[in-house]
């Protein structure tokens, strides 16, 4: 009786292996900082384009989209969501899924039910928030020189041991604003070689560009401030892992801020994991 | 009852005029059986006593069968491996502290000199159920070897020598927790099984006695140590000499991340497994317990020694009926740690959640300083009828760490003395005078004290007693907090009463403390055994 009772003892002990703990989402604190006059008063718009790698005519709207990107020089920022019927993986090399759990709640919550589609600042443009991508370049332009009402600023630093990237966001508004707002982070990979439908073929080495991969702090984030204090500067910390599946040199950190009950964007920011 | 000038209104008392702490225990023997239960009631609890006691039951029963060779018991049992760096449970009544197992006990001695012990089971919480994830398994083994009982050719030997080993276990379910670090909400990755290996050696050789133990302790991250993945070292070492009219004793003890508790989660001192000894002098006269030390599990170097010397009658110092001396010396310090790299923060880093938490040289005492205490005790007995008690202390008592209240004034440096005269005025009548007195310039400044008590032998007793706080830099509170006292004992039950202030402090038992808050008013005390 007593041997067993010793080796049952004797086997009940976990030792825990480093690392012992791995953030989890951010957190938020506000303070006050003094701001580089560089990073002040840029308004970047975010871009979003409801895509699939089997939808025939969302290789078009994606070239509208980097046209786009390309002309406004940093202050249009794309993020494509593979989300919904176009996105499901298929057979042979169509195996690949880029759904996220963000991404498809964000396509069933707005009410995305056609292929290509997209969202300029989840703003509302002539009574329609969903756009199509014939109706992206007029509805950019409407808004992307418009004055600021937040500025926003990032750092990176990234660890390539623990593949764990850890990010500052500074956000400070510009005017008192009223209501609740919220932040949300992602990570976005570039230069993705995988198979896209086209109207003409089936694109094998097609580059998917700005993908959304995760979104770090919740579907929708969390609370940034529910009273704005143009005063302070808003901190959010924030750590996420690169998956192994991900090429860390071609990831961004994407971050923007929205009204907690429209979900309408005030402002984005995007940055590199590694510089 | 109300007293404005303590602080103590309606609004403290909340309705709640009448307290009352009590217990029966019961226990029936027959042959090689016993059994046994134990009442307790809380209605409400007693100042100062934790609430979560308020309510009545049957916290502790037992069933035991004890033969030669072994011994079972099923039900609630109180055990202690060593000197407790693995296991010791244990029950104080004063302190209201209870840490018993439920479950079973086995103890086992195949053979003379050899014994074996195996516990299982789950601790008492107040009067919480055990239910799966309220606190952990704790199950445990023990051997023990006395050579000079074990040997034949020993057992009349000179020198004796033992040693033994424990091997602990707590479960605790739950892999996985959610903290707040610095902004960030990190998961932590938990041990559900901590367990904790001791070993102990005890030799007695002449007048000479040796005993050290050394514990380990797994990664235990817990909310008393700031979640961190460290292992945990005691040891506890003592060396002593005696002869007739001479005792010296040494004791140290390092304690580093030792906290040992079925629940990771709780921070008082509820459900300790282990036990962190204290080694510092316990002091009975009020002024010289105003300042008592209470371990400090995550990490503390301590020392200690004392001489007693018996001056023999018809000496010069000892005199017609002898003198004794004791001198007493104690030191704690904080255990010396030094930070370590962390790479989620490209920095150093001490005491950081989700890490290894710090590094230190075993063996080295930190800079701060705990608690000291320096005293001088002799005891005279002049004549038949007087006979008198002096003691000097000098402490240093770290408030801050020990109690938790951060100060501006640093370290507490008190002074203090002691007399204490007994005349016998006859065989049945005595009195007994006390005068204390404790200097310091920090706290609450000078303290004066005095009792006086009259017994009747060997039934009654009678006494009046009041500390004085005349120091104190708030003239308000230059209080008296005065007790008087009637006692009658009959055979083996006891019943007093008292009325009178009682100020509020920390009462420490072996180096675990309660907090007393302060009151006025009757109490009544029974005790009675049978």
């Amino acid at each position: 009786m007593t041997v067993p009772l010793v080796v049952l003892l004797f086997s009940s002990c976990d030792k825990i292996k480093a690392p012992y703990a791995m953030a989890k989402y951010g957190h938020i604190t506000d303070t006050v900082v003094e701001w580089d006059d560089t990073v002040k008063m840029v308004k970047r718009v975010l871009l979003e384009d409801y895509t699939g790698h089997t939808c025939q005519n969302c290789p078009a709207a994606a070239a509208i989209a980097h046209n786009q990107d390309a002309y406004y020089k940093g202050k249009l920022i794309v993020l494509a969501v593979h989300a919904g019927y176009y996105a499901i993986p298929g057979t042979g090399n169509f195996d690949v899924d880029f759904r996220t759990t963000a991404g498809e709640q964000w396509n069933t919550d707005f009410n995305i039910i056609a292929y290509p589609s997209g969202m300029i600042d989840r703003k509302v443009f002539n009574g329609q928030q969903v756009l199509g991508s014939s109706e992206w370049v007029s509805d950019i332009a409407s808004i992307i020189n418009q004055t600021p009402s937040l500025n926003m600023a990032m750092i990176n630093t990234y660890d390539s041991n623990s593949r764990t990237v850890n990010t500052v966001i500074y956000a400070q508004f510009l005017q008192s604003l009223s209501g609740s707002y919220s932040i949300t982070v992602c990570v976005m990979e570039d230069n993705i070689i995988s198979a896209q439908d086209s109207s003409n073929t089936v694109i094998q080495n097609y580059n998917f560009k700005d993908v959304l991969r995760e979104a770090i702090n919740g579907t929708y984030g969390e609370i940034l401030t529910n009273s704005v204090n143009p005063s302070l500067t808003y901190l959010g910390r924030f750590s996420s892992s690169i998956s192994t599946a991900w090429v860390a040199k071609n990831c961004w950190i994407l971050a923007f801020v929205s009204k907690s009950d429209t979900k309408e964007i005030l402002q984005a920011i995007k940055q590199k994991v590694i510089k | 009852m109300k007293d404005a000038k303590m602080g103590i209104n309606d609004s403290s008392l909340n309705g709640k005029l009448a307290r009352m702490n009590g217990f029966m225990e019961i226990n029936y023997s027959l042959k090689n059986f016993s059994a046994g239960m134990r009442f307790e009631t809380y209605l409400p609890p007693l100042v100062g006593y934790d609430t979560r006691f308020n309510g009545y039951g049957v916290p502790n029963w037992f069933l035991n069968y004890k033969n030669d060779k072994i011994e079972i018991t099923a039900g609630n049992f109180y055990d202690q491996f060593g000197n407790g760096l693995s296991l010791r449970t244990w029950q104080d009544w004063t302190l209201g502290y209870d840490n018993s197992l439920r479950g079973l006990r086995i103890k086992f001695s195949p053979v003379d000199g050899i014994t074996l012990k195996g516990v299982w089971g789950v601790q008492r919480n107040f009067w919480d159920p055990y239910t799966s994830g309220s606190r952990g398994i704790v199950k445990g083994a023990d051997l023990d070897i006395f050579l000079n009982d074990l040997f034949s050719g020993l057992r009349n030997a000179k020198t004796k020598l033992s040693f033994g080993g424990s091997f602990v276990s707590d479960y605790q379910s739950g892999k996985t927790t959610d903290i707040l670090v610095d902004t960030l909400v990190y998961t932590l990755k938990l041990p559900e099984n901590i367990a904790t290996y001791s070993g102990r050696v005890n030799l007695n050789a002449g007048g000479v006695n040796f005993y050290t133990e050394y514990a380990h302790k797994i990664n235990d991250p817990s909310a008393l140590n700031n979640f961190i993945y460290k292992d945990g070292n005691g040891l506890f070492s003592t060396l002593s000499y005696s002869q007739k009219g001479l005792g010296i004793i040494g004791a140290l003890k390092i304690i580093d991340n030792m906290s040992f508790k079925s629940n990771r989660l709780v921070t008082d001192n509820q459900l300790n497994i282990n036990y962190d000894p204290d080694i510092t002098k316990q002091h009975t006269y009020a002024l010289a317990a105003m300042y008592p030390y209470g371990t400090q599990p995550e990490g503390e170097f301590a020392y200690a020694g004392t001489v007693t010397y018996t001056f023999k009658r018809n000496t010069a110092i000892g005199g017609k009926s002898g003198l004794t001396f004791a001198v007493n010396f104690s030191k704690v310090n904080a255990l010396s740690k030094d930070s370590v790299y962390e790479s989620s923060i490209n920095g150093m880093a001490m005491n950081r959640a989700g890490t290894i938490g710090y590094k230190t040289n075993f063996f080295n005492p930190g800079k701060e300083v705990y608690y000291q205490d320096f005293n001088i005790e002799v005891d005279k007995k002049f004549s038949k009828k007087w006979k008198g008690i002096f003691t000097y202390l000098s402490q240093v008592y770290n408030m801050e760490v020990i109690q938790g209240h951060a100060t501006d004034y640093g370290l507490i440096h008190s002074n203090i003395g002691v007399a204490d005269l007994t005349y016998n005025i006859t065989y049945v009548y005595s009195i007994r005078a006390e005068f204390q007195g404790l200097w310091t310039i920090q706290d609450k400044g000078n303290w004066g004290a005095g009792l006086i008590e009259f017994t009747i032998a060997p039934k009654w007793f009678f006494s009046m007693q009041d500390q004085w706080n005349y120091g104190n830099s708030d003239i308000e509170q230059q209080l008296h907090y005065y007790l008087v006292s009637v006692g009658y004992t009959y055979n083996t039950s006891r019943i007093s009463l008292s009325y009178g202030r009682q100020r509020a402090g920390i009462l420490c038992v072996g180096g675990v403390c309660r907090y007393v808050p302060a009151a006025t008013g009757l109490s009544l005390t029974i005790n009675s055994s049978f």
